[in-house]
């Protein structure tokens, strides 16, 4: 009798420890990545940190900076009550230092074959006052895509890419909604029907070399294995500009892009 | 021992009436139906009235022959209703006193009858009168000896030719005859003397071409008064394509509707030696031999003018039509059962080309191709066109069976619409009027509008509850209606997107019926001014479709206003008329000029993008000028010259006036003063306005409103921020306005008549069937 309750009580054991190996930990809310710059290659990547190199700059503005068009919200009260100083168009944001904002900035050609994992932290796009924030995104193949309405009234998620599937979903209410690119794509406009003024870019890239510009104009493309790099600055006003940049092992290059005024 | 049948034998004179009776329904009920079975068509196949009178007639002239030829037959066969003249011999028993009740009630009835007919045939009136119309009238004789030079000896044509008078019966032709040519094209609807079927044996297959070429040539204008030029809105080809053109097309529309024309009887020593050797399959040419034709065939000769060669949506015929035909290398399909964004499944396309999109000109091909050939005809397009076809599984939302409405679940839809803010587009109403409405665009850029939920004929998907419920759950790719689906839990989202779908079908009204006639009341005093008013609840409200313009040109196949809902009211002085119909903005600004003319047979949506301009909307009630007391009615746009039209206009801009019209070259004349006024009022994407004018207002330019008379009237629409102006309209065809008239006394005076006398001869009969029993009894009763 002792030996088989014994008996028993080490399965129960060891029931216990195998379960307890597997199952993983608990799922951490995913820290939300504003879209400012891409994933740092945090991942144990095809990059080798000894060698890993920096690109970085400013996009300047020359010229004169166009009048900002005002945004009328009379068709969403809820919305306009949020904006009571006005608001506006957000085409072309120059910052008080004569840099762009909003101007995308990415590796376009210089990566060879290296393959980078997608990562496992979501992109954020939101409403808030009827305004999408941020006003441009990237973000990688096959990463998480979560659209959030903020603003509790009735929004619509249209991306019109040409390359992915578009697709068209209501959010009367305070929700989010999860999607995802499975194709590289750039300079998809995303629309709400029921607010004709939102709008905002999302860029789809197979690697994490990416950077949007905030208020201070500047951008950062860390991580890079040493080599010759096309990175092309993309405003969607004024277009794209394309320079090439050379960098060797542990270098940081500062490069400058100027977009003129009309 | 004689026979004894198991029946009491049945008096003579209920034989007479149930052989009568059997014969009748016999003729009515049983003869269609067998009719339809000896010949194989469709549908029953009734005895004109005319000739259900004659056989009748004859039926009794036989049945009195039989009863006279012998004496006695004669008194057995009015024994009964001597008997029942008579009355009951004694009323001791209770069933003879039940007889005898029965026997008052049916001699009292009798009379009332009578006079209740009279009063029928003796009071005005409220059915139109029928108008007969020739269908074939008689082909003038310069059209005569015509033959269709394309047309081989043999009976073919060259595909070459065939190619060429399909794109141009496609262009010009489709919208009212449609793509397979069964009569049912996109604008079809509206008009009342519908286009011509051709797949049916009795339209072009019974006449020769060069009928064909006179009817295109000359059009429904053209056609002599039998055939009611008036009702018709064939236009008269003769001034925009030429004589080789019109004949590729009749051609092609024979091709189309697989017929073959009739071949013009050939003048030899001998006559009709076709008929002698075999009748009508000589009458004819001989039909092509029918091949399997490939999907790719199908497509080339059914698709291809509109979704383009290349399946781009690219085809001839696009630049003409809103929506666009489908661009299948988008992989944008609208009506699936697959998630927002993604392809359609295989069956989602097959039951899109079977039954076609409403309210576009993607026609209906269930019925003109077999199962195969859709089915063949589908895998070209998605194998060939669609990108990404098969390289994945597409999410399928399923759409359970619709559960039965209920009052709670509409009042829960409604709450849900409140809730989803489906008003910022659709509008409060379902009207398609929200705030959001007038900016919203296409995935392409292109201005689109939010359906108007109150018109279920203008559902593209469908109306039903489960196509509603379709549309919540997958969204419509390429447009700016969104997926709802995620939008609810799991478990509550069958039963609040059926809610939904519930209210929003409730919403549904106005569609026309086959209501001809707008019946206006009669009442004493003032008349309701205002669209508001509570006096109209008293007037009944009748709908009627309107379609696009496409009779002359600047064609217009892209109508906004699809129906007018219209009620009457007069007192013998005034007519008051309130139309209501649906526009989603208020367009009050407008006087900007039409375009001119860009020489093309319909309106080129591609050049009138380009063109700017702001339009007011508008409305317009038409009525012939004067009342010919024939069936003959000016032309139903704008008449023609010698028999005009007056028109009553009101635009949103306040501008109200009374117009003249002889023919759509003169366009409309304004009166120089005029007694018409009009209020009206917008609101939630609903026009209501009310007209009103003197019934007589002396001038000679006027219609004399007269009540009792069935008066032709006739509405055309435009709404200005659809870039409608001049003739780029809806119109309706010829309906009919009857003004109540008090009914007159004679009516009653000879409905009186008529019971006084039907009682007295019952009188008489009953005196006389007693006297004659007194007489056949008094010899049985012994000498006094």
């Amino acid at each position: 009798m002792k030996r088989s309750k014994l008996f028993f009580i080490l399965i129960v054991l060891a029931l216990v420890l195998l379960t307890s190996g597997c199952g993983g930990g608990e799922q951490q809310s995913p820290p939300v990545t504003g879209g400012k710059s891409g994933g740092q290659g945090s991942q144990a990547g095809p990059v080798d940190p000894a060698t890993a190199a920096v690109i970085k700059g400013v996009v300047n503005f020359s010229g004169t900076a166009p009048q900002p068009e005002p945004i009328l919200m009379d068709a969403e009260p809820t919305c306009a009550g949020q904006h009571p100083d006005g608001i506006f168009s957000e085409a072309v944001v120059v910052n008080a230092n004569n840099t762009l904002k909003n101007v995308f900035v990415y590796v376009k050609d210089g990566l060879g074959d290296l393959k980078f994992p997608t990562p496992s932290e979501p992109v954020l796009l939101d409403q808030v006052g009827c305004i999408y924030v941020p006003h441009v995104l990237g973000i990688q193949v096959g990463q998480d895509f979560i659209i959030r309405n903020s603003d509790g009234i009735l929004h619509n998620i249209n991306p019109l890419p040409k390359v992915n599937r578009p697709y068209n979903v209501g959010q009367p209410v305070k929700m989010e909604s999860k999607k995802t690119f499975e194709k590289p794509e750039l300079y998809i406009p995303i629309e709400c029907d029921v607010h004709e003024w939102m709008s905002a870019y999302i860029n789809v890239l197979d690697h994490p070399y990416y950077s949007v510009t905030g208020d201070d104009g500047s951008f950062t493309l860390p991580n890079l294995p040493p080599g010759t790099y096309t990175i092309v600055a993309w405003q969607e006003t004024y277009g794209e500009q394309t320079q090439s940049v050379t960098i060797g092992e542990k270098e940081t290059k500062e490069i400058t892009f100027t977009f003129e005024g009309q | 021992m004689r026979m004894r049948t198991p029946f009491k034998p049945i008096p003579l004179f209920w034989t007479v009436v149930l052989t009568f009776a059997g014969i009748y329904l016999f003729l009515q009920f049983g003869v269609p139906y067998l009719s339809m079975w000896i010949t194989g068509r469709s549908s029953p196949l009734p005895i004109p009235g005319a000739l259900m009178a004659i056989y009748l007639a004859l039926v009794v002239v036989g049945l009195i022959v039989y009863l006279a030829a012998d004496e006695g037959r004669m008194q057995e066969f009015w024994r009964p209703v001597d008997a029942f003249l008579r009355g009951p011999a004694q009323r001791q028993t209770r069933s003879a006193r039940l007889a005898a009740a029965a026997r008052w009630a049916l001699l009292g009835a009798i009379p009332l009858l009578v006079g209740w007919g009279v009063y029928q045939s003796a009071a005005p009136s409220t059915n139109p009168p029928t108008a007969l119309r020739s269908q074939h009238p008689t082909i003038p004789f310069a059209y005569e000896k015509l033959a269709n030079p394309f047309r081989n000896p043999d009976g073919s044509v060259d595909e070459a030719v065939l190619e060429e008078g399909r794109i141009l019966y496609q262009v010009n032709c489709r919208p009212c005859h449609g793509t397979p040519a069964a009569g049912d094209g996109p604008m079809a609807y509206g008009f009342r003397l519908r286009p011509a079927n051709f797949r049916s044996e009795d339209t072009i297959a019974t006449v020769i071409e060069a009928y064909a070429f006179w009817r295109v040539k000359e059009g429904g204008i053209g056609l002599p008064a039998e055939g009611s030029p008036w009702d018709s809105a064939m236009p008269a080809w003769k001034d925009e394509l030429s004589d080789e053109q019109i004949w590729k097309i009749v051609a092609a529309e024979y091709h189309a509707a697989r017929v073959q024309p009739r071949r013009p009887e050939t003048l030899h020593g001998s006559a009709l030696p076709g008929l002698a050797a075999g009748g009508a399959a000589l009458r004819s040419w001989p039909r092509p031999a029918a091949q399997a034709a490939s999907g790719e065939a199908i497509y080339r000769e059914w698709c291809a003018f509109c979704h383009g060669d290349q399946g781009d949506g690219q085809g001839a015929v696009a630049p003409y039509l809103n929506p666009r035909p489908r661009d299948f290398t988008t992989g944008w399909f609208k009506f699936r059962t697959t998630a927002s964004g993604e392809l359609p499944l295989r069956a989602d396309v097959i039951d899109i080309v079977r039954r076609g999109v409403h309210d576009t000109a993607m026609p209906r091909w269930e019925g003109i191709l077999t199962s195969a050939e859709i089915e063949a005809v589908v895998d070209y397009i998605l194998t060939s066109f669609v990108p990404d076809w098969g390289s994945y599984e597409p999410v399928v939302i399923p759409i359970p069976n619709p559960p039965r409405v209920t009052a709670a679940m509409v009042e829960q839809g409604r709450q849900i619409y409140q809730e989803l803010q489906c008003w910022k587009c659709h509008g409060q109403g379902g009207r398609s009027d929200g705030p959001s409405a007038p900016t919203l665009k296409d995935d392409l850029g292109h201005p689109i509008r939010a359906t108007n939920l109150t018109q279920a004929w203008k559902y593209k998907g469908g109306s039903e509850l489960a196509d509603i419920y379709a549309r919540f759950s997958t969204g419509i790719n390429g447009t700016p209606m969104p997926s709802f689906y995620d939008v609810f839990p799991e478990e509550e989202r069958e039963a609040r997107l059926w809610a939904l779908s519930a209210y929003v079908k409730s919403l549904q009204e106005g569609q026309p019926g086959s209501a001809s006639v707008i019946h206006a009341r009669r009442v004493t005093g003032a008349l309701p001014t205002t669209p508001d008013d509570p006096a109209w609840e008293r007037a009944e409200p009748v709908s009627f479709y309107l379609t696009g313009q496409v009779i002359v040109r600047p064609r217009w196949q892209t109508p906004s206003v699809t129906a007018v809902t219209v009620r009457a009211i007069h007192n013998d002085q005034d007519l008051a008329l309130l139309v209501e119909w649906n526009d989603p903005f208020h367009d009050v600004e407008g006087g900007a000029e039409p375009p001119p003319d860009d020489g093309e047979t319909y309106v080129n949506l591609d050049t009138l993008a380009q063109a700017a301009g702001r339009y007011v909307d508008a409305l317009a009630v038409q009525f012939p000028q004067a009342l010919s007391g024939g069936a003959q009615k000016p032309y139903l746009l704008w008449g023609q010259p010698g028999r005009g039209v007056n028109v009553w206009k009101w635009q949103a801009d306040g501008a109200v006036g009374e117009f003249n019209a002889a023919g759509v070259q003169g366009g409309l004349t304004p009166q120089a003063d005029n007694q018409l006024t009009a209020a009206a009022a917008w609101a939630e994407g609903q026009y209501r306005l009310v007209f009103t004018r003197p019934l007589d207002t002396g001038s000679p330019d006027d219609l004399r409103l007269l009540p009792g008379e069935f008066i032709p009237i006739a509405f055309q629409a435009w709404d200005g921020s659809n870039a409608e102006v001049g003739l780029r309209m809806s119109l309706s065809s010829w309906y009919s306005l009857l003004l109540e008239k008090p009914v007159p006394t004679s009516a009653y005076l000879y409905a009186g008549l008529a019971v006084l006398l039907a009682a007295a001869a019952e009188w008489l009969l009953v005196r006389r069937a007693l006297a004659a029993q007194s007489m056949v009894r008094e010899p049985m009763g012994g000498t006094p």
